[in-house]
């Protein structure tokens, strides 16, 4: 297969939406997770609210995934109608994938978030729900990131 | 179902002579979760009229018989301890809970049966529990000797010339090499000369010394060598030289270790001859304390005693006919309903296959009494995202096996055993379905079989796009689920304003972009006006973080695809890998097996925790929040608890 600079460039862009995505992902887990081994190691019963707590910051990761596949579909490395890649719209999704890879450091206080959630859980097991909500909270962000990169992906005709 | 089961307040005013057994009886029956009664009494009100009741006269006694109880128990389990099965028994195939049939026993008739009981046991057990301590305390300082003799096992000194004798003081040590220059110099120091200092290599650099010294010298002595990290060897009233000192130490430990064994098993014996008593006495003597505690929650007047608490809508007619019973019709019973601003327990009901996914409700927190109860929906929703993230039969197969293990095993005792077991089982289901349908078996190994192809409907890995927009259109019914909830509760809780102004806009936007998106553009707007007007109405200055929410909340479900494909793709990996491997012939062959089975269950676990950790997320996060109200109290009935014993 023939790979024009306007796919390599739209790939260099999904190896970035995937690479720092996971990065982030993989700070903001740890970090949970951690505290999360300190929550069991006291009280071992309290293991699911600690599971569900350090699973929040996956999100990112999974928006990282998410355009990832989303660029190499378009630019018919997966599957996907093929067509011409003119360099520019290589560009574009470069930067489709740079927003998603940026917005994704979001989990790191993610991680953070969850890892004092798991403290208030392991203090007061009622205030799981509300710890999860605080959670989310940081990822709004990594959402509008995802949303924008979706919008410049449509808009430019990589999708 | 829909909501926690509806619960009526209960006022039992009954003659005090009556109280023990109306108590019982209410714990017998198990469905009245206490109030105390003492917070309504600074009500002025009530005046004089009310006070609280009275403490228990037996609640002291009954608290020293449970330690003591609970003393004895463990001191058989220490010397005839009962066997314990390992976890993985545990949960798959425990063998049966230890059940004795037994005569209730309660009041006074428990309270003297235990005492006498109590005596007995420590009467019998008195001498062999005081001679073992004796025992133990003897071994523990020849441990101790023989420790130190077998560090001066070599030396050939009458340990007898150890100590002090009339003019002279014998100390006996231990050293490193580099510290015998340093403490010959300071004994030169201390002593003016006078001063013998003898050494012996032990192995492992340490040397043995032996320090003579004038008797007036000898603490001198003592505190400098203790500077020099010099360790002294005390071995006081021992004689002869180590070699023989260490043959009459071992020879007594021998004796000694045969007398704690004969001691252990006088205890052990009584152990087997008391132990399911005593174990009985515990269970009895804890529903008796719950009995006895009771009482402070209650109130009293001259001879009335006053019981306050909550009980089911369903449950009140049983329990009014058997108080009335037992206190032979002197009693006053009423049931009210709850007002504003009490809290009210909260007790779950659904029908039984729901019952078990109570447990993934609860990982949240209990609803509020006038909440909603989520399980139903709960339920097949979990469902539904857990397969749709795992997408593969086989593993589907997998987690209904595992599922199936749990509940024919450990469930069978256990409650939340049993739970997990139907959970892993209904979620295994659905993957089986979902996975057939997307062609996935262990990736697409499985396809070879061409029935199995003709029933997939749907590749994941090549329709891609198809894919996300399925798991988008989820998102925004399951979410639009969650608005209706909201919408209907408010409704039917009467509470108009906040039906209208929560996210009912949401609702009314959709038509309204679909119209337009269709040409009708007048329709359109006017929904999209309507949206708009609630929205602002509801949320003003918030309403832009309310729309960017939904996109989001929306957007999230993406990751059912994501997961989905996640599956997939390591599974396809993972039959390549085997494949490849499959090629290079016999020893290949061999390989590719065991490469395929481990991958794929590495895959099998990774991603079903992943689904099911996600899966809950999406219903925790952007389902609950829209109409979930937590902070529900637990229903905590006066009840007995009987593990042990089973009453006929």
């Amino acid at each position: 297969m023939e790979l024009s600079m306007g796919v390599v460039l739209a790939i260099i862009g999904a190896a970035i939406s995937m690479g720092v995505a996971a990065i982030s992902a993989g700070v903001g887990v740890g970090l949970a997770g951690v505290a999360g081994a300190g929550v069991i190691s006291e009280d071992p019963k309290k293991f699911g609210p600690v599971l569900v707590l350090q699973a929040l910051p996956q999100t990112q990761g999974i928006y990282g995934f998410l355009g990832a596949v989303l660029i190499l579909i378009g630019v018919g490395v997966l599957g996907g109608a093929a067509k011409e890649i003119p360099l520019t719209m290589g560009y574009a999704a470069l930067g489709g994938g740079i927003v998603i890879g940026l917005s994704s450091f979001t989990a790191i206080a993610q991680g953070a978030i969850a890892a004092s959630g798991m403290g208030a859980v392991a203090k007061r097991a009622e205030t799981f729900g509300q710890a999860v909500v605080l959670a989310v909270m940081a990822e709004t962000f990594a959402i509008f990131g995802l949303l924008i990169a979706i919008l410049i992906f449509v808009g430019t005709k990589v999708m | 179902m829909l909501r926690p089961v509806r619960m009526k307040k209960i006022q039992i005013l009954a003659l005090e002579d009556y109280r023990y057994e109306a108590v019982k009886r209410l714990q017998e029956l198990g469905t009245v979760h206490l109030t105390d009664y003492s917070e309504q009494l600074s009500d002025p009100a009530l005046g004089d009229l009310l006070r609280p009741h009275p403490v228990s006269a037996t609640i002291r006694k009954i608290a020293t018989q449970n330690i003591a109880v609970n003393r004895l128990l463990d001191l058989f389990e220490r010397y005839d301890p009962e066997p314990k099965e390992g976890f993985i028994k545990g949960i798959f195939a425990p063998s049966p809970p230890k059940r004795l049939e037994t005569r209730e026993m309660c009041g006074n008739e428990l309270i003297e049966t235990v005492d006498i009981s109590i005596e007995k046991i420590e009467r019998e057990t008195k001498g062999a529990v005081e001679a073992l301590e004796r025992i133990e305390e003897e071994i523990g300082e020849l441990k101790r000797v023989r420790g130190l003799l077998e560090l001066i096992l070599s030396l050939e000194v009458d340990l007898g010339d150890i100590g002090e004798s009339e003019f002279l003081s014998v100390l006996l040590g231990i050293a490193a090499r580099e510290e015998i220059d340093t403490i010959r110099e300071r004994l030169e120091e201390v002593t003016d000369g006078n001063f013998y200092l003898g050494i012996s290599e032990l192995p492992g650099n340490r040397w043995i010394t032996l320090v003579i010294c004038l008797k007036e010298q000898h603490s001198l002595v003592l505190a400098s060598l203790r500077r020099l990290n010099w360790e002294r060897v005390e071995l006081e009233g021992r004689r002869g030289r180590p070699r023989d000192a260490m043959e009459s130490v071992e020879k007594r430990l021998e004796a000694l270790t045969e007398e704690k064994s004969r001691y252990e098993a006088v205890i052990a014996g009584i152990a087997r001859g008391w132990r399911d008593e005593l174990q009985k006495y515990r269970e009895f003597l804890s529903a008796e304390r719950q009995r006895e505690e009771s009482q402070n929650k209650f109130a009293s007047m001259e001879h009335v005693v006053v019981i306050a608490g909550w009980i089911p809508e369903g449950s009140f007619v049983q329990a009014e006919k058997d108080i009335r019973e037992v206190t032979h019709g002197a009693c006053v019973i009423e049931a009210s309903d709850p007002e504003e601003g009490d809290t009210v327990p909260v007790l779950l009901k659904n029908p039984r296959f729901f019952r078990s996914f109570e447990l993934l409700t609860r990982l949240y927190g209990l609803p509020a009494y006038n909440g909603v109860d989520p399980t139903l929906f709960l339920a097949p929703g979990f469902m539904l995202f857990f397969s749709i993230m795992l997408t593969d039969a086989l593993y589907g197969v997998i987690a209904l096996a595992l599922g199936l293990l749990l509940i024919r095993g450990g469930g069978r005792y256990n409650q939340a055993i049993r739970d997990g077991g139907v959970i892993l089982f209904s979620a295994g289901a659905a993957t089986i379905i979902i996975g057939a349908l997307s062609g996935g078996w262990f990736g697409g190994f499985g396809l070879r079989l061409s029935v199995l192809e003709t029933m997939m409907v749907f590749d994941p890995m090549v329709q891609v796009t198809a894919f996300l927009i399925i798991a988008l259109v989820i998102g925004l019914a399951h979410v639009n689920i969650g608005v209706v909830i909201n919408v209907v509760d408010n409704l039917k809780r009467r509470q108009l304003w906040n039906a209208l102004t929560g996210n009912l806009w949401f609702l009314f936007a959709q038509p309204g972009i679909a119209l337009y998106l269709f040409g009708y553009n007048a329709g359109g707007l006017a929904f999209m006006v309507v949206s708009l007007a609630l929205l602002l109405m509801g949320h003003k200055a918030m309403a832009m973080f309310q729309i960017t929410g939904f996109m989001g909340d929306i957007l999230s479900y993406a990751r059912l695809m994501a997961l989905g494909l996640c599956t997939t793709g390591i599974a396809m990996t993972v039959n390549v890998l085997a494949g490849m491997l499959y090629a290079l012939g016999t020893a290949g062959v061999l390989l590719a097996i065991v490469v395929f089975f481990i991958g794929h269950l590495f895959n099998f676990v990774i991603n079903a925790m992943g689904s099911f950790v996600h899966g809950l997320r999406l219903h925790y996060v952007e389902f609950f929040t829209k109409f979930y109200q937590s902070g529900g109290a637990e229903f905590t009935p006066l009840a007995r608890n009987y593990e042990v014993a089973k009453i006929t």
